[in-house]
């Protein structure tokens, strides 16, 4: 077309520049992944050292090394080990959920919870403290129970309306549900004990001490899952950027692929929220920040989410041991990330009110 | 130069009938009723009309995104909503009037999202649909913003953004809602040019067009649709009658062929 005039320059510039690699982000999440799994493991109240670590983890391989002090072992195996995994686990979960919700909704505000998780996970932990069947593995059992019992109800409500795959819908009846299990819980909170309630408070700070392998057993299927299925469609994802129609124009059916996100997402969350508690804005700032890094296409943003998650937790969760060692004040990780995230949370909204978008 | 677009170009035969649709629950809303009509391969067809004549629905009925309340519509002897999405994406592209997204993605990668219906679920889009992505980028006259970021955009820069996703698309029907509502003159010209090339070229084209201008000089075929009737079809120049003006736009016309010997029109106090 000469009359746009292209200079030829331009054309030869970016032939087949390729950025949906994945390789050069494996490799360096793997890398930081690893540092920092060493180095929280290393510290606290009792320090280790990183040569130590990997013998522990390799005598329980029964690879042939020289077995470390049982005392070493036991704080490696048994205590640091479970909780930075639980603390790998549950951040990577929770951003590669909270991407996904972005995506899907449209929205860059959306969070993990948003659609009953958060309500219905706090009413089933909420009735397993005050029925007296909290133990370290019923609490959670309750908790994914009451998540998925709200996310039914609002996927239920939403296509049954036949408004279908309309996010309008989908986040109105999420509205309505959450508030009606927000309700219940407040209704059981003021029948409850004192004991109950201060249980249920410390519950919904979210947090990862005392975490042990059969925490780490049960979070592992639904985030493992849901990272390889959204990788697989991640293009799905991209395309429905554009709107139900284009993406439909496409060949990518809106309503399905959006009720399969919502359903993975939405697993995936309630299995990590019930085994940590609810722990905001991991979800919500680690998919900003990731998208700052390796742009907003999402094969590549859901496996940098993913990595970032679990390294931004597993420090927070590290800032959290290393001030109850001295202190013996145990603050929650929750709190940690709450304070990191509220006000990068602020910056966002006043970024996107000046920008007149959002 | 201009750049080289191998076209699909298969075979695709629409055929239209009776068809109705309706919105609303016991006052039901007619928009489109007892539609018929059929195209073919070559046709660069404009689909002219006063505001809420169901213009943009009959477009979208025929992309398979709305389903019809009355009468058919098929593609190639199937009706259009019984296709599974993604074959149907390989038959049929869709150009909204205004598509806007809410991340930071790069133009080039919006225009490979026209390659969708063709890549594999796991594996990258391929170097040949960079190339062919790189060429319709040219056409469509936004190679220049290729790496810039969607979102920066201007509406006439995003709007040749989406026509250049839908060459890379390279679908034999091709379906445009106002393709040229944000461009000047320039763009728009050219824009036409090449959507009435894509016709010659042996594709169908569907167009809904609000410059009657244009859709006399660039298309060979116009319908005018008028309270969800299609009242006139047919050649341009029929088509835009006086009478048909008047009767359809409720203002009466004068039509005449200007200096260059282009239908043109001026409306009459």
């Amino acid at each position: 077309m000469p009359v746009l005039g292209v200079p030829m320059s331009i054309q030869q510039g970016h032939t087949t520049k390729n950025n949906t690699k994945l390789l050069p982000t494996l490799a360096v999440g793997t890398a930081l992944l690893a540092g920092a799994i060493i180095l929280s493991v290393a510290l606290g109240s009792v320090s280790v050292k990183p040569a130590v670590i990997l013998r522990a983890i390799f005598s329980w391989a029964r690879l042939p090394v020289e077995a470390p002090d049982p005392a070493d072992y036991t704080v490696i195996m048994l205590i640091r080990l479970p909780r930075v995994m639980a603390a790998v686990l549950a951040g990577a979960g929770l951003a590669v959920a909270g991407t996904i919700m972005q995506g899907v909704f449209r929205n860059p505000l959306a969070e993990p919870g948003i659609l009953g998780v958060s309500a219905g996970s706090s009413f089933g932990a909420l009735l397993a403290i005050a029925g007296g069947l909290s133990t370290f593995l019923t609490l959670p059992a309750f908790a994914f129970a009451g998540a998925m019992l709200a996310v039914g109800l609002i996927v239920g409500v939403a296509v049954g309306s036949g408004g279908k795959s309309r996010t309008v819908t989908l986040i109105m009846s999420g509205m309505a549900i959450s508030a009606l299990f927000s309700a219940m819980t407040s209704l059981t909170l003021s029948l409850a004990n004192e004991y109950q309630v201060s249980s249920y408070i410390f519950w919904t700070m979210g947090g990862l001490a005392n975490r042990r392998w059969a925490h780490v057993g049960a979070m592992i299927i639904p985030v493992l899952v849901t990272l390889v299925v959204i990788i697989y469609k991640a293009r799905d994802l991209d395309i429905l950027l554009l709107g139900d129609e284009e993406a439909r124009a496409l060949g990518v059916s809106p309503l399905l692929t959006r009720m399969l996100m919502i359903l993975l997402a939405s697993v995936c969350t309630a299995a990590i929220v019930a085994v940590t508690g609810p722990i905001g804005f991991v979800g919500l700032i680690i998919p900003h920040i990731m998208r700052m890094l390796v742009g907003p296409s999402h094969r590549r943003l859901i496996l940098a989410s993913a990595f970032g998650g679990a390294i931004f937790l597993m420090l927070c969760d590290l800032l959290t041991r290393l001030f109850a060692w001295p202190t013996g004040a145990e603050i929650s990780v929750g709190v940690v990330t709450a304070l990191v995230g509220a006000p990068y949370f602020l910056f966002l909204i006043f970024r996107s009110a000046r920008k007149g978008t959002s | 130069m201009e750049a080289e677009l191998t076209l699909n170009t298969a075979p695709v035969r629409m055929l239209c009938e009776q068809l109705g649709y309706k919105v609303g629950g016991q006052n039901r809303l007619t928009i489109l009723d007892q539609v018929s009509f059929s195209a073919q391969n070559g046709d660069f067809i404009g689909i002219v009309g006063p505001n809420g004549a169901g213009k943009t629905t009959l477009l979208r009925q025929i992309g398979g995104l709305l389903q019809p309340t009355a009468g058919t519509i098929a593609c190639n002897g199937r009706l259009v909503h019984q296709y599974r999405a993604r074959d149907y994406a390989r038959i049929c592209s869709y150009m909204h009037q205004d598509t806007v997204m809410p991340f930071d993605f790069p133009v080039r990668d919006v225009v490979l999202m026209g390659r969708h219906p063709y890549a594999t679920a796991l594996a990258a889009y391929s170097a040949a649909d960079y190339d062919y992505a790189e060429r319709c980028m040219e056409r469509a006259g936004c190679l220049q913003d290729a790496d810039k970021r969607v979102t920066a955009l201007s509406g006439g820069e995003r709007q040749r953004v989406m026509f250049a996703r839908i060459l890379a698309q390279d679908t034999p029907l091709v379906l445009l809602d106002e393709p040229t509502a944000s461009l000047d003159i320039r763009y728009a010209h050219e824009v036409f040019r090449q959507i009435r090339g894509l016709a010659q070229a042996g594709k169908l084209v569907i167009a809904v067009m609000h410059d009657l201008r244009a859709a006399a000089r660039y298309c060979n075929r116009l319908f005018l649709l008028y309270k969800g009737e299609l009242v006139a079809q047919g050649d341009p120049e029929d088509v835009l009658h006086e009478g048909h003006i008047s009767y359809a736009f409720d203002i009466a016309a004068k039509t005449y062929r200007n200096e260059l010997g282009h239908w043109d029109f001026d409306l009459v106090e």
